[in-house]
């Protein structure tokens, strides 16, 4: 009902803007293309010497109000010739346009907001249109680059509104953040990971992922992005762009005879894609082990229940406290289940059989459900621009009680306020919540429960049952059959409905800039730009629950309720001011230069505090009613100042050559006031040598190259040492030495990067490539470096290390087919990074640190290691043969390595890439992206224990014998595995042993055994557009309809880690390689509508 | 002209973006920059204390290897594998981290504090003698885990790769250290007054601490330097060690989070079920019908007598018991309290105690998986939250000077004296009552006269139960005296991570890669970074049988 306010709302601003130019006729036809004759939609048609204009629609028709005296309508296009048409009397004016050679004259966004055009470039800049990004609705607008730009590199988490990792050109830094830089209209945007312990949370501490802040944006409200990928195309950002920049562009208004509207509507839903959940075995219940219990049944038990001090030998019980599947067999034995002790169940009192239930832990799981609605309202005259948008996404996740909204509210313009002055500002509001996260910690984490602790015995529903008719914690794993208080794991639906987290957080992005054109070859621009918002993320355990690491403290305590709230708000305001110069000098040359400053400031503060030792009152989630008095809260002011002053010289001669140099100086706060300040240069050119001759095919040929250094300064507050705050005993005030001895004598780290690429295009640009090589080491590195304990510190700041990038990327488009209905258009990116540990700190005496633990797991360490690729996963390996297989001892189990320092595999992929297929017929479009990650390795801590624990079909197949493996060990007749190796004198092993814990999973096997190849083919996107016909909605108000299915993540094609989906994570940051508790991925399937008015 | 205004504006942004405040940026507001010593010598306190009564399974796993506790579910450390979850990395974190630098800091902050009056001057050296006194608590601490540690240049930034020092040369210079620090301390003063969680300050308690802490030193000794051993042990006991439990060094843990007991903390404030009495402990202990054994576990039964029914008068009549297999009979004394009694053969019960009843005990089968619910529990008394921290205890100190008499050094009491005294104040400390302590002593398996094996096995034995909660000087009591014998197979061979019980902790991993060429040295100057490698001063075997 509302929404049918708005809209004939709408539609009366609409007609009536119509109206305003009465004195004028209607002009109308279609705009084509030469090449193909297919229509050309975007064509920007104005009356000559007006402000009155309009541009084609989908199908290149356009219908415009000329006024009676009007000469001409002037036809332009990106990459095409502009042309001037002279009015006759005529009423219908179709146009074909001629592509020049067109793409050269392609302007990209490069950094500080300046535009270029491509060719004058040196360096690799990738381009990615708004629509390819806003077609398929994702959380996050770094998902939405997966598998789009070569040398990017984007992990998908999975977490309910999660963060994402997203790598350019490799990982460089040992310790800071390796994640790229956004900047949307010149202001940067703050892309924090905002979890209060993201180093514990990414190390499976208990914490949840609150997603990066970029996942803010929308969508919708992008133009374009361009993503500048080597040190030398972001050499101006100055420390912060050492990682890449990805610069948004956002949709404006423009000049236009009409109100532009355009609504878009979407509704996509989640199913669980089954290949990365658990395929659990049905055959064996709970336990440990089957001989481990005391009935005469295997993995059964007998107490004494009636309390005649007998054991009831007629009364099976299930070992409900323990959270394995190595029990006896699910064969219908009637036993009594956790359930039969609960008078709240069906089944109280009862025995039931003893089998496989109906509902597996998929049952616990919704389908994710997500609306996106947005309306863009935008016009302008020749002075005036402007563009509002709203738009609104709400979804919930495959958790039950998960939920995620937000709002975006926007408003941009731009004023001619004098003939050479023009302002523009835009204003971005969002608000967002987040709502019943899932866990990615080890304690609460259903995941990890049904991956690694889990009793293929119970069923879901009734779990959901019990919990929907109580509201208490009655769990499958209680500790014994006559005290139901849970053991290890509670009812996942109480975890859900009671220990759910909130999130929210309120947020401006905004600016005012100025631009002053002061002669025709001077301008200067000023901007104030700020990024500025306050979150609140709440945790709670309810009273009942087991226990898990909670609240503040070092370490944590683990207690069984509590509720703890994050505040945290940050700021960061930029003052950039530019002057630009841009004039031909003679015939032949032209010279552009630019002198600007940027005044950076930063401030971000936390408060986080928790309740100490429980609640309590149970249910009251309030700071006051903590069971003991509280500890003091975790308070942190973090401010940075950063002053930069910076000029760039870029000289062109005659299209052929094209030379840049850049300079910047930073003086930072975060560094030692004697060694604050430093320079670092960059120097680019390239050559056109297609200029150098006329060849019809070629429409480009560019060689370019480029050198560059980027300064980096330290994190805050790593020069002075203070001490820690304890909370206090008794009246005693209690104090630590802080575990990091901090560096007064600290340095700017340096980034060094070399790179040449070729692009061409040829045959009309209907086939293109653009081709880069680059290497990029970084030195000098700030870092916490990890000291011997027996020094009295855990770690200490210096400068140290050296990592090298080198890599190629290739970017590539191939036109196969293009006739005036049907086009096929094919793109592909690929790109292979090597990562090299080159050294890391070596001490005055010489001594060199030969590792360093990046990430540190109950199992594995994640580690940087000198002479491997960044991030090598650290274990106990096999005990080779020389013959290469592992060795199997006498007791048929692996020999392991005595030491867990052996690299066992690195997280870094060996290339990735993508392919997009486009189809267009008509007025239907059909384009699907397929994204390929080869190589990179991934260690499972799901199966490590999954498999040890018995959960996994295949821990129950048949053996090679064609018996059932967990049977005894008898012979040819019996049960049992052969582990695949040789013994010690190098035979193939022939020993025969049980099938059970100690053969399988994490207690006696080596962590090699479950590292796996992380590999992948995904058909990542594909989606489907009908753009209604003219004649359709030709009596409409509507300027167009088009209707898309757009589906993402639809089929893992191809992967190699079972159970799960390589890609899976804790979350975005430099710990990668592992999986613990990961969720399942989802296949989308959504439906699209857009109307524009 | 244009160019002036744009000059000016430069200069403008120039002037405002100044960094004079650059360094005010970075100074830390929300972490103080200065403290007073006495605050980290308090909170060392209270870490060593927490590292010494944690049973958390990643940082201290004692009262596992001492064979108190077994695992319930994941057994993997009764299994002695330290190598998954890094238990000796924790230990270096906390003793060296969190301990030492603390100790250390704090003594160069309270030299740096320059005293108001001459009695300020002696209390300041009074604390420093005091710090130093806990750091070679600590390191000796270190050096019986470990065997040899980073000492001399341990706590110094300035470098980063300290040098392993053995232990027995660590040992001779802590007496020497503990030496000057008695020397050094004026009791006519104060020190550290309620800063000092352990002793409120009293400097006479310091001092007949550190006599007994040398006499600790001092008996560790005496397998592998018998001279060494006496003249320190004598000395000690000249200069006067505990007398009283009134001397003994308790921390006194409070009600609240996070200052409760870490015992508290682990099994009671998480609530999970991780762990179980071992059957080495409870077999033994009900094989001597120790009365402590209510007070160190909860018992799996409690259960009246099934005294028979006489069919024809519907009555109860006298009852001919015979003490089962780990079973106690007891008599009410209401309160919760038992009376327990021992018998020997078959014993008459009147029916006219009809309350009478048995305890049943059933610990956990070492290393193998254990249902928490069947198996015999930790005690509530231990694990509450104020149940104190256990640095030093006087019956701990008795069974040093009996074991000192059994060697035939002069400690002024002969060793039996100090053995009954011993066991007399473990279990008056633990609740028991002089009768349950008399009727102990007669029992000819405890009695010291009567008791099975020489002096070692003996008092090793009760030394070892009365060692309980505090698992490392229960676990060390059996390496040095090679007794009591434990359960040396899990019943799963399959699991283990070594072949026989451990005598040592592994140097922690990280030191492999942090402090490699060291920790290279160290491994061969001891014979290997195994856990089967002896600390210097276990000379023998532990006894199978």
């Amino acid at each position: 009902m509302k929404n049918k306010k708005v809209l004939s709302f709408l539609l009366f601003i609409a007609l009536s803007t119509m109206t305003l130019f009465g004195q004028s006729r209607e002009i109308t036809g279609t705009v084509t293309g030469a090449d193909d004759g297919a229509p050309l939609p975007g064509v920007s048609v104005s009356v000559k010497g007006t402000s009155i204009g309009t541009i084609t629609d989908m199908n290149g028709y356009y219908s415009i109000d000329v006024p009676q005296n009007s000469e001409a309508l002037m036809f332009s296009f990106v990459g095409m010739a502009t042309q001037d048409i002279p009015l006759g009397s005529q009423s219908e004016l179709n146009v074909v346009m001629e592509s020049t050679s067109t793409e050269l004259d392609e302007v990209v966004v490069t950094a500080l907001g300046v535009s270029r055009e491509k060719k004058s470039l040196g360096y690799a800049v990738q381009e990615v249109d708004g629509e390819a990004v806003s077609q398929v609705k994702t959380d996050n607008l770094v998902n939405a680059l997966s598998g789009k730009i070569a040398g990017v590199q984007v992990k998908v988490a999975n977490n309910i509104g999660g963060s994402s990792n997203i790598l350019i050109r490799g990982s460089s830094s040992l310790f800071q953040s390796n994640q790229a830089m956004f900047v949307v209209d010149g202001v940067p945007i703050s892309n924090s990971m905002t979890n209060k312990d993201y180093g514990a949370q990414a190390q499976g501490r208990q914490a949840y992922d609150y997603g990066n802040a970029i996942s803010d944006l929308d969508l919708d409200d992008i133009e374009s992005i361009s993503v500048l990928k080597g040190a030398a195309a972001t050499a101006l950002y100055g420390s912060r762009a050492a990682n890449g920049v990805i610069i948004i562009t956002s949709k404006k208004g423009k000049q236009s005879s009409r109100l532009g509207v355009t609504v878009n509507s979407n509704v996509t839903i989640g199913v669980i894609d089954q290949s990365t959940f658990p395929k659990f075995q049905d055959k064996y219940g709970a336990g440990y082990d089957p001989t481990w219990h005391n009935s005469d049944l295997p993995g059964l038990d007998w107490d004494d229940i009636d309390g005649d001090g007998l054991e009831d030998t007629d009364k099976y019980l299930v070992p409900y406290y323990d959270d394995a599947s190595r029990g006896g067999p699910l064969d219908g034995t009637m036993v009594y289940q956790y359930d039969a002790w609960l008078p709240e169940s069906e089944n109280f009192g009862l025995a039931t059989p003893y089998v496989a239930p109906e509902n597996g832990p998929l049952a616990f799981f919704d389908n994710s459900v997500s609306y996106s609605n947005s309306i863009d309202i935008s016009g302008g005259t020749d002075k005036t621009t402007y563009r509002m948008a709203y738009s609104n996404r709400s979804a919930t996740g495959i958790y039950p009680n998960s939920s995620l909204n937000r709002n975006n509210f926007t408003f941009s313009g731009s004023h001619k306020v004098l003939k050479n002055v023009n302002v523009s500002s835009s204003v971005n509001f969002i608000t967002s919540k987040g709502k019943g996260r899932n866990s990615t910690g080890y304690s609460g984490n259903i995941m990890s429960m049904f991956r690694q602790w889990w009793q293929v015995n119970v069923d879901l529903e009734q779990q959901r049952e019990l919990y929907d008719q109580t509201g208490e914690n009655l769990t499958w794993n209680p500790n014994a059959w006559n005290d139901p208080v849970p053991i290890f794991w509670d009812n996942p639906f109480w975890t859900a409905y009671k220990n759910f987290p909130e999130d929210k957080r309120t947020r401006l992005i905004g600016y005012v800039q100025a631009d002053w054109e002061i002669t025709d070859y001077l301008s200067l621009m000023g901007r104030v730009s700020a990024d500025t918002y306050t979150e609140l993320q709440e945790e709670r355990r309810a009273v009942g629950s087991t226990s898990a690491e909670f609240g503040t403290g070092n370490p944590r305590q683990e207690v069984t309720s509590g509720y703890s709230r994050y505040d945290r708000s940050f700021i960061e305001t930029n003052v950039d001011v530019m002057l630009n110069f841009h004039k031909d000098l003679g015939e032949r040359v032209n010279l552009t230069a630019m002198l600007g400053t940027n005044i950076r400031r930063s401030r971000m503060e936390s408060v986080f505090a928790a309740t100490n030792g429980g609640l309590a009152v149970p249910e009251l989630y309030a700071l006051s009613n903590s069971a003991s008095p509280m500890l003091p809260p975790d308070e942190r002011l973090e401010e940075i100042g950063v002053n930069g002053f910076f000029g760039s010289v870029s000289l062109g001669y005659t299209n052929l050559f094209y030379l840049d140099a850049t300079l910047r100086n930073d003086i930072s706060s975060t560094l030692p006031s004697e060694n604050n300040s430093y320079i670092y240069p960059s120097v680019s050119g390239s050559f056109l040598f297609n200029n150098l001759f006329e060849a019809d095919w070629l429409q480009l040929g560019k060689l370019r190259i480029n050198y560059a250094e980027v300064g980096n300064d330290a994190p805050p507050m790593s020069i002075l040492d203070t001490y820690d705050g304890m909370p206090p005993f008794g009246g005693n005030t209690l104090a630590s030495v802080d575990p990091t001895k901090n560096n007064a004598d600290l340095l700017p780290e340096n980034t060094k990067s070399i790179e040449a690429g070729l692009e061409m295009r040829m045959f009309q640009s209907r086939v293109g490539f653009d081709a880069a090589i680059y290497k990029t080491n970084t030195i000098n590195q700030l870092m916490p470096v990890d000291v011997s304990f027996a020094t009295g510190y855990q770690r200490t700041w210096v400068n140290a290390g050296e990592i090298e990038n080198r890599g190629i990327e290739l970017a590539a488009w191939f036109t196969p087919v293009k006739t005036s209905d049907f086009s096929w258009d094919i793109s592909l990116n690929w790109a292979k990074n090597r990562n090299e540990v080159i050294s890391l700190f070596t001490d005055d005496a010489g001594n060199e640190v030969q590792s360093i633990v990046i990430g540190d797991l109950q199992a594995v360490t994640i580690q940087a290691k000198v002479g491997e690729p960044y991030g090598t996963i650290h274990g106990r390996n096999y005990v080779y043969h020389e013959n290469g297989e592992p060795i199997v001892l006498s007791s048929g189990l692996y020999d392991k390595t005595a030491t867990s320092d052996q690299v066992l595999g690195n997280v870094n992929p060996d290339w990735t890439g993508g392919i997009n297929n486009r189809f267009t017929y008509k007025n239907l479009s059909l384009s699907f992206l397929i994204d390929w990650q080869q190589g990179g390795d991934i260690f499972s801590v799901d199966n490590w224990y999954g498999v040890g624990t018995g959960l996994y079909a295949e821990t129950a197949d048949n053996n090679d014998l064609g018996n059932p493996q967990r049977d005894p060990v008898n012979g040819e007749e019996g049960g049992g595995i052969i582990l695949p190796g040789v013994l010690e004198d190098g035979a193939p092993n022939d020993i025969r042993i049980e099938s059970d814990i100690f053969a399988e999973g994490w207690v006696r096997s080596p962590h090699a055994r479950f590292v796996y190849d992380a590999s992948y083919i995904k058909l990542r996107e594909l989606v489907l557009t009908y753009d209604l016909p003219r004649e359709l909605i030709d009596r409409t108000p509507l300027a167009g309809i088009s209707l898309s299915f757009v589906g993402s993540n639809l089929w893992i094609i191809k992967k190699n880690l079972p159970h799960a989906d390589p890609e899976a994570s804790q979350g975005a940051g430099n710990i990668q390689g592992w999986q613990s508790g990961v969720m399942p991925t989802t296949r989308n399937y959504g439906f699209s509508l857009k109307l524009q008015f | 002209m244009k160019m002036k205004y744009i000059l000016y504006l430069v200069l403008i942004i120039s002037i405002s973006s100044c960094t004079d405040k650059f360094e005010d940026f970075n100074t830390d507001k929300k972490n103080p920059a200065s403290v007073a010593g006495e605050a980290l010598f308090s909170n060392a306190q209270k870490n060593l204390v927490d590292q010494m009564s944690t049973p958390n399974v990643n940082r201290n796993i004692t009262e596992l290897w001492a064979q108190y506790w077994n695992e319930t579910t994941y057994t993997d450390e009764a299994n002695y594998d330290i190598v998954e979850r890094g238990q000796s990395q924790e230990i270096f974190r906390y003793l060296y981290r969190d301990v030492l630098m603390d100790l250390a800091e704090a003594s160069r902050l309270i030299v740096e504090v320059v005293p108001f009056d001459d009695a300020a001057a002696v209390e300041q050296a009074n604390m420093l003698q005091i710090i130093e006194i806990m750091n070679v608590f600590v390191f000796q601490r270190l050096v019986d885990i470990f065997g040899a540690v980073p000492y001399s240049q341990a706590l110094d930034i300035g470098n980063v790769y300290p040098e392993y020092e053995m232990g027995d040369v660590i040992y001779s210079d802590l007496i020497s250290r503990l030496d000057a620090a008695v020397a050094g301390l004026d009791p006519a003063y104060g020190s550290f007054g309620s800063q000092d969680l352990i002793y409120g300050g009293d400097v006479d308690s310091w001092i007949r601490f550190a006599n007994s802490e040398k006499l600790k030193i001092g008996i560790h000794l005496a397998d592998v330097n018998s001279t060494l051993a006496q003249s320190t042990i004598e000395d000690a006991v000249q200069a006067g060690v505990f007398t009283s439990a009134a001397d003994e060094a308790l921390f006194a843990y409070q009600s609240g989070a996070p200052n409760y007991n870490q015992i508290h903390a682990e099994l009671i404030v998480t609530g999970r079920k991780d762990f179980v009495s071992a059957n080495t402990i409870i077999d033994i202990m009900a094989g001597l019908n120790d009365p402590r054994l209510d007070n160190y576990f909860d018992p799996t039964s409690i259960q009246p007598l099934p005294f028979p029914v006489d069919d024809n008068t519907g009555s109860k009549t006298d009852i001919v018991y015979e003490d089962g297999e780990n079973t106690i009979l007891f008599y009410p004394l209401g309160g919760g309290e038992y009376n327990e009694v021992f018998i020997e053969g078959p014993h008459t019960v009147p029916a006219s105690d009809s309350t009478a009843g048995i305890m049943t005990w059933l610990g956990g089968t070492y290393g193998a998986a254990s249902q928490f619910s069947r198996h015999t529990q930790v005690s509530t008394d231990v694990t509450e939250a104020t149940f104190p921290g256990l640095v030093m205890t006087y019956s701990e100190v008795l069974f040093y000077l009996a074991e000192a008499a059994a060697r035939g050094y002069d400690v002024g009491m002969s060793a039996e004296e100090a053995y009954n005294a011993a066991i007399t104040e473990s279990i008056l400390w633990w609740g028991g009552a002089q009768p349950e302590v008399d009727a102990y002593l007669a029992y000819p398996g405890v009695a010291y006269a009567t008791a099975e094996g020489d002096w070692k096995r003996k008092i090793a034995y009760q030394s070892w139960i009365a060692s309980y909660i505090n698992g490392l000087l229960g676990y060390t009591t059996w390496r040095r005296l090679d007794y009591p014998v434990l359960n040396i197979t899990p019943t799963n061979e399959e699991i283990q991570e070594v072949t026989d019980i451990p005598v040592r902790f592994t140097f922690p991993v990280n030191e492999q890669s942090l402090n490699e060429a060291n920790y290279n040295a160290a491994s061969e100057a001891i014979g290997g970074d195994e856990l089967l490698t002896k600390i210097f001063w276990d000379l023998y075997d532990a006894n199978p049988n």
